[in-house]
């Protein structure tokens, strides 16, 4: 059975006429400690996936389970990590971690919750910046601030979306090796979107593409199978690595060429109307 | 002490009261004086709060205060200044105020029910005359014009509104009415100039159950305006006379904006001016705070109009000192020293000497006089703010009921034993009404005892056929 | 090591000026730690050097300007003379303080200040009679020599006028008379004579304005006034005044202080005390034993005695900013609550936008009135309930002493102060981040935590912003509703002082104005700084 599954799910905003389906027909299984990426070009509704998987919205049709459970709502148990951070400016880091441990474990006595706090931010190499307000903070930082407050919701997933999209390409590298390390360490299941092949290539099991919206939906996966740990430095010459990349990179330039195409020939819904000026004839009017 | 324990305590004391009242018509004062109430008063309050507005025949309050004679009563009084007679009379009502320096009019209004009903009494008069009815340069050159006689640098008084009569005619024939100032629908000021222009002639309006404002037949309207900013309407054309007290009239002299034509000295000679009005409830549960409070004042009044051997008001320029102080009247010293000292500026080049402008003791004029009263009502009748005709016998109870001169013997008496006044000072065996005096500007004679007669001896206004 | 300290010293200095919203000073102090010595200069001649420049610019233009705009309600107030009136104030205050301390004052401290004050009686009594010789001679000058020296020119120019006048009129009757006979005689026509008529009509009134002319130059001549009797006379009141002032300091070190009174009132005691003892009777045992107990009473009563002050500049000042702090205390609790309730629900937020709508443009005066009359119904009697014994127990505010006028003043404040920072509230809890309102969903917070843990911190830079404006809006509506409903305060203070019409009252209203906005601007920055603290984005504030 697996871990995360989506049937047929579909999400579409707004009503009748002006109705756009984001995602259709989504089909997702994701197994337990499996490492998945969703890969796709942006504004193809990788970040609306997300919010589906996290539970913020809801499929209009189609379901989404975890174990086995339909999910209903957002929770703890999925660690969502938000593109934009959202850490609260009004907290400092510490206090931030703080707010998540004093939800998830509310049995923890304080020394408890103190040791737990310290040990994630120590993993993310933030401890010296505890005391520091967000607003104090570099990108890299808060993203990693915003890292170990998921991880210190010991969520069964950790949902991460588009984690590292805002970084610079140093501080990039430096935050995947740390993802890296630290779900080897304590292994767990991860769903990230990126839109970065290497990245994927470097992090993933899985690498499923999001075809581009709207009515995105979700193409068969490519399997990344080379030995964890990965090393950034000898990954570039596995075989292996050299052929998928190939194979991801050339389905994804194919898949924006058919697109374009499409947009050739936009089929795009237009009222029936006709400026004033033009007709004269009252009784053509449509309104 | 307990609610049940005042109310009881008040009872005894009416009764006391009376039981002297009535001693002291019988047998006459002497026998009387007892020794044991040469004791301080056992008072029930000793931390007072008096409103006053600022004019000058707050004098007696400030004084009383400025000079320790409350103080030497044991009380601790603070004198506030109010800002209009409303506010003052509604601070007194609901007990945020303790006493005031009130209109003579108000204690009678509130207690008949014109404006807010409440039942005030009043056991001391503050002063006699004290007010002026002053006119714009522009309708002073009207009536120097119809008369002119008044051209002169100092013209003949009393000046009557004859002269003004043809420039209301001429108003009223481009369908205008003359505008004039007063300060409160129930005070003196409305009366006398009332008064001044009915004795011309002159109709200025009456009140109705439905015209509270007074304008009903009209030939002048008169409005109220708060004193201070009689001067500044005056100049700003809004109106074109007031009646008002001291500095006011002074003021626009002193500023050259208005010439002051009469003061009520000449339109009801010794008229009353002020009372100094407490609530019946107050005075019912505070006795001896209330008997201490007018022990001051009447000493205060006599320090202000004490004399030397000539004749001269000695104490009156340290009053006007202590009245110009910024929380009292806050006029400049000279412009209060002019009316208080007994000298009133008429025009720039026409200063009169007028010792009686500001009486605040002689004639006997702080006892609280039942025709005083009844003067009041009179005038309440004529102009229609008492809607209906009413029996002798109700003009008779209805003062008794507000003038207490009860209380006001009582508190003398005590300030002849302890050696503050002498016998001479007080009327101790007056029966409340004044003997009958036609020192009006009319030369009408005013008769307390007949106060129907007195109503339908004038022109202009209501007439009752009622006994 | 130093270097570095001096570094720390200037930079929280530095964070100081700019929380409190100081940064016109920054350049000076940067400039005391030689910090770019030349761009300093430069900043301070621009921000600080030029304004400065500018306000004493503005002073002259008062001081030149002022003193040539006369109204009938008195001459427009320099500076100097509003400087004075500031002093003024300060020794009324100092006056009445000094009494009060004189009315309580005991034996060895009492006797030694009733020394000295006696001692400069003496001094100032023979000051003042010299003074008062000074205004009698010089109101003799301006009697005998300033005005007939103006008026003389004027008055003959007057007096020549009335002649010709005269004259003229003479004449004119004579012809009228002529020609009268003459209409009657056919002589002239009655067309003609009507003419003539008009035409002397016409010089009748030119004649009458220009004799009104003439006299009003004289009148304008006789209100002038005369510097030095005007000189005379304020050095003489006001040490006429300080006479005033130190003889009733006297009479409190003397007959009148409570410690003297207490001695007294002691003594008489003592004295029924030896009469009880002596009497015999039963009913004068009771009688006496009475007296006794009363008597012990009134001194128990004099003992607690206070000097009934005046109420001065600086007690009202005390007062108006007890009431506005009350006021918008009220405010903030209506506010904010409400404000989040409309933030966060949308059926709240329909619900109270017609009323927002309706009673938020509605003018301080009118609401005024209305809690004029609700407060005056429902106000309980302040020497009884045990709110008002409890709060009059509380030192330095107790003395306030709580009266409807409070109440209905802060009621006033309140109801105008509570729509921005109501508004503000709303606004700050609807625009909430989303990405927030997703971390409270993640983490499943409960509405209490979500409330206070996420969607109240969240707004409250909002709502300090809204809550600044409405102090703001607060101190205005209490200084309007204090003058109109005369309740203690700045507000009174003013009315008080128009009411006065002193010559004084311009200056001290002016005054008042000085006193009000420098309160309202040190209020206002107090918000600033409250408000700098809880916004977490480290951004700037207006200022």
């Amino acid at each position: 059975m697996s871990f995360l599954s989506l049937e047929n799910a579909s999400v579409s905003f707004g009503a009748g006429n002006s109705k756009i389906k984001i995602l259709s027909d989504l089909n997702l299984e994701v197994k337990e400690n499996e490492f998945v990426a969703i890969i796709g070009f942006s504004g193809s509704g990788k970040s609306t996936l997300m919010s589906l998987l996290a539970g913020l919205i809801l499929p209009n049709s189609g379901s989404i389970k975890m174990k086995g459970k339909t999910v209903k709502e957002p929770g703890p148990e999925r660690g969502m990590m938000f593109q934009n951070y959202s850490l609260l400016p009004w907290l400092s880091v510490y206090q931030n971690i703080e707010l998540a441990v004093h939800q998830v474990f509310p049995h923890f006595s304080k020394i408890e919750k103190e040791n737990h706090i310290l040990h994630y931010l120590e993993m993310v190499n933030l401890l010296p910046a505890k005391g520091k307000k967000p607003h104090e903070l570099s990108g890299g930082m808060k993203q990693r601030a915003s890292l170990a407050r998921t991880l210190a919701m010991k969520p069964e997933i950790l949902l991460l979306d588009e984690p590292l999209s805002a970084l610079d390409a140093l501080t990039r590298a430096n935050i995947q090796d740390e993802i890296m390390r630290i779900w080897q360490e304590d292994k767990r299941t991860v769903v990230m979107i990126t839109n970065d092949v290497d990245e994927a290539l470097l992090m993933a099991d899985r690498i499923i593409p999001l075809t581009i919206g709207p009515e995105a939906t979700l193409n068969d996966p490519f399997i990344v199978d080379i030995d964890h740990p990965r090393d950034r430095t000898t990954i570039n010459a596995n075989r292996n690595y050299k052929k998928l990349k190939v194979n991801v990179t050339n389905f994804l330039i194919n898949m924006n060429l058919e697109a374009k195409k499409l947009n050739l020939n936009p089929h795009i819904p237009m009222p029936e109307l006709t400026p004033d000026h033009l007709n004269h004839s009252r009784s053509n009017r449509t309104f | 002490m307990t609610k049940e324990n005042k109310i009881y305590k008040s009872l005894l004391l009416e009764v006391y009261r009376k039981t002297i009242q009535a001693l002291m018509l019988s047998i006459g004062f002497g026998a009387f004086a007892l020794s044991a109430n040469a004791e301080m008063l056992d008072l029930e309050k000793d931390e007072l709060k008096l409103g006053f507005i600022k004019l000058t025949d707050c004098a007696p309050l400030v004084i009383a205060k400025e000079k320790g004679f409350f103080e030497d009563e044991g009380l601790q009084v603070e004198v506030i200044a109010q800002p209009n007679w409303k506010q003052l009379l509604d601070n007194v009502i609901t007990g945020e105020l303790d006493g005031a320096h009130m209109l003579s009019g108000q204690p009678i209004g509130a207690t008949i029910g014109f404006g807010t009903q409440a039942h005030i009494i009043t056991a001391y008069t503050l002063d006699l005359n004290g007010n002026g009815i002053t006119v714009s340069n522009s309708v002073w050159e009207q009536m120097q014009e119809n008369d002119p006689s008044l051209m002169s640098e100092t013209p003949t008084h009393p000046i009557t509104a004859d002269s003004l009569k043809p420039v209301v005619e001429e108003k009223l024939e481009l369908g205008e009415k003359l505008q004039m100032g007063m300060v409160f629908p129930v005070s003196t000021h409305n009366y006398e100039i009332r008064y001044w222009l009915a004795a011309s002639g002159i109709h200025p309006g009456f009140y109705t159950s439905q015209d509270k404002k007074g304008f009903t037949e009209a030939q002048v309207e008169l409005s109220v305006t708060p004193p201070p900013q009689m001067p500044a309407t005056l100049e700003a054309g809004i109106i074109s006379g007031y009646c008002v007290g001291e500095p006011w009239n002074q003021q626009a002299v002193a500023k050259g904006i208005g010439v002051p034509v009469t003061t009520n000295y000449d339109i009801w000679k010794n008229n009353p001016e002020k009372v100094f009005g407490v609530n019946k409830k107050w005075a019912d549960e505070n006795p001896n705070t209330h008997l201490a409070l007018i022990k001051a004042l009447i000493r205060a009044g006599k320090w202000l109009d004490e004399t030397d051997m000539d004749g001269t008001l000695i104490h009156r320029e340290e009053a006007c000192r202590i009245l110009s102080q910024k929380n009292y009247v806050g006029a400049d010293f000279d412009v209060i020293k002019n009316s208080m000292t007994g000298f009133f500026f008429f025009q720039n080049t026409d200063k009169r000497e007028m010792p009686d402008f500001n009486v605040f003791f002689k004639y006997h004029c702080s006892y609280p006089w039942y025709s005083d009263g009844i003067w009041f009502l009179t005038q309440m009748r004529r102009w229609g703010q008492i809607t209906e005709a009413k029996s002798t016998q109700w003009y008779h109870e209805t003062a008794k009921k507000i003038y207490r001169p009860d209380i006001y013997l009582e508190a003398a008496r005590h300030l002849l034993e302890e050696g503050h006044i002498s016998k001479k000072d007080i009327p101790w065996d007056t029966d409340g009404y004044k003997a009958p005096t036609n020192e009006f500007i009319d030369g009408i004679t005013f008769d307390a005892r007949n106060p129907i007669g007195y109503l339908n001896a004038h022109k202009i206004g209501n007439k009752d056929s009622l006994n | 090591m130093s270097e570095k300290r001096s570094d720390q010293i200037k930079y929280s200095i530095l964070k100081f000026l700019d929380v409190t919203g100081f940064t016109v000073l920054d350049p000076v102090i940067r400039l005391i730690f030689r910090e770019e010595t030349d761009k300093q200069c430069k900043a301070i001649g621009k921000f600080l050097v030029v304004p400065i420049l500018f306000l004493f610019f503005c002073l002259t233009m008062w001081w030149k300007i002022a003193p040539q705009h006369k109204t009938k309600s008195g001459e427009v107030p320099t500076p100097d003379k509003v400087w004075n009136s500031a002093k003024i104030n300060h020794t009324f205050d100092y006056r009445e303080t000094t009494k009060s301390e004189d009315f309580i004052a005991r034996s060895e401290s009492r006797k030694e200040i009733l020394k000295q004050v006696q001692a400069q009686i003496v001094s100032i009594r023979s000051e003042a009679e010299q003074a008062k010789n000074q205004v009698l001679l010089m109101e003799e000058k301006f009697k005998n020599d300033f005005l007939p020296s103006k008026l003389e020119v004027p008055n003959t120019n007057l007096s020549n006028y009335l002649t010709e006048v005269n004259i003229l009129s003479n004449r004119r009757k004579e012809e009228l008379n002529v020609l009268k006979a003459e209409v009657m005689n056919g002589k002239t026509t009655k067309k003609e004579f009507v003419h003539f008529l008009e035409e002397q009509d016409k010089l009748v009134d030119q004649e009458k304005k220009i004799l009104k002319e003439l006299r009003s130059v004289i009148s304008e001549i006789r209100s002038q006034k005369f510097k030095p009797l005007e000189k005379a006379r304020s050095v003489y009141n006001n040490l006429a005044n300080e006479l005033q002032f130190l003889k009733k300091r006297e009479e409190f070190l003397t007959k009148s202080n409570r410690s003297v009174r207490v001695q007294e009132a002691n003594d008489k005691l003592q004295l029924s005390i030896e009469d009880l003892e002596l009497a015999t009777t039963e009913k004068d045992i009771y009688l006496r034993a009475k007296k006794v107990i009363r008597q012990k009473e009134s001194i128990a009563r004099l003992e607690g005695q206070q000097y009934a002050s005046a109420v001065t500049v600086y007690k009202q000042i005390k007062r108006s900013i007890f009431t506005v702090l009350c006021g918008f205390l009220m405010a903030a609790i209506i506010a904010i609550p409400l404000g989040i309730m409309c933030g966060l629900n949308k059926v709240v937020m329909a619900c109270l936008t017609p009323f927002i709508s309706v009673f938020k443009p509605v003018s301080p005066v009118v609401w005024l009135l209305i809690f004029q009359i609700i407060v005056g119904a429902f106000f309980p009697d302040p020497e009884t309930h045990p709110f008002f014994l409890f709060f009059s127990s509380i030192p330095y505010i107790g003395s306030l002493n709580i009266n409807p006028a409070l109440v209905f003043s802060a009621c006033t404040v309140a109801i105008c102060a509570v729509w921005p920072a109501l508004v503000n509230t709303a606004l700050g809890v609807s625009s909430i981040d989303k990405d927030h309102i997703n971390v409270a969903r993640v983490l499943r917070l409960g509405f209490k935590d979500r409330l206070f843990k996420i969607i109240i911190p969240s707004s409250l830079p909002y709502v300090f912003a809204g809550l600044r404006i409405s102090l703001g809006v607060g101190w205005m509506v209490l200084i309007a509703a204090e003058a109109l409903s005369s309740s203690d305060g700045l507000g009174k203070f003013v009315w008080d002082e128009y009411q006065n019409g002193s010559s004084y009252s311009f200056a001290n209203i002016i005054y008042a104005c000085f006193v009000v906005g420098i309160i309202g601007f040190c209020l206002d920055r107090i918000m600033i700084v409250l408000q700098r603290i809880v916004s977490f984005d480290g951004g700037t504030t207006s200022v």
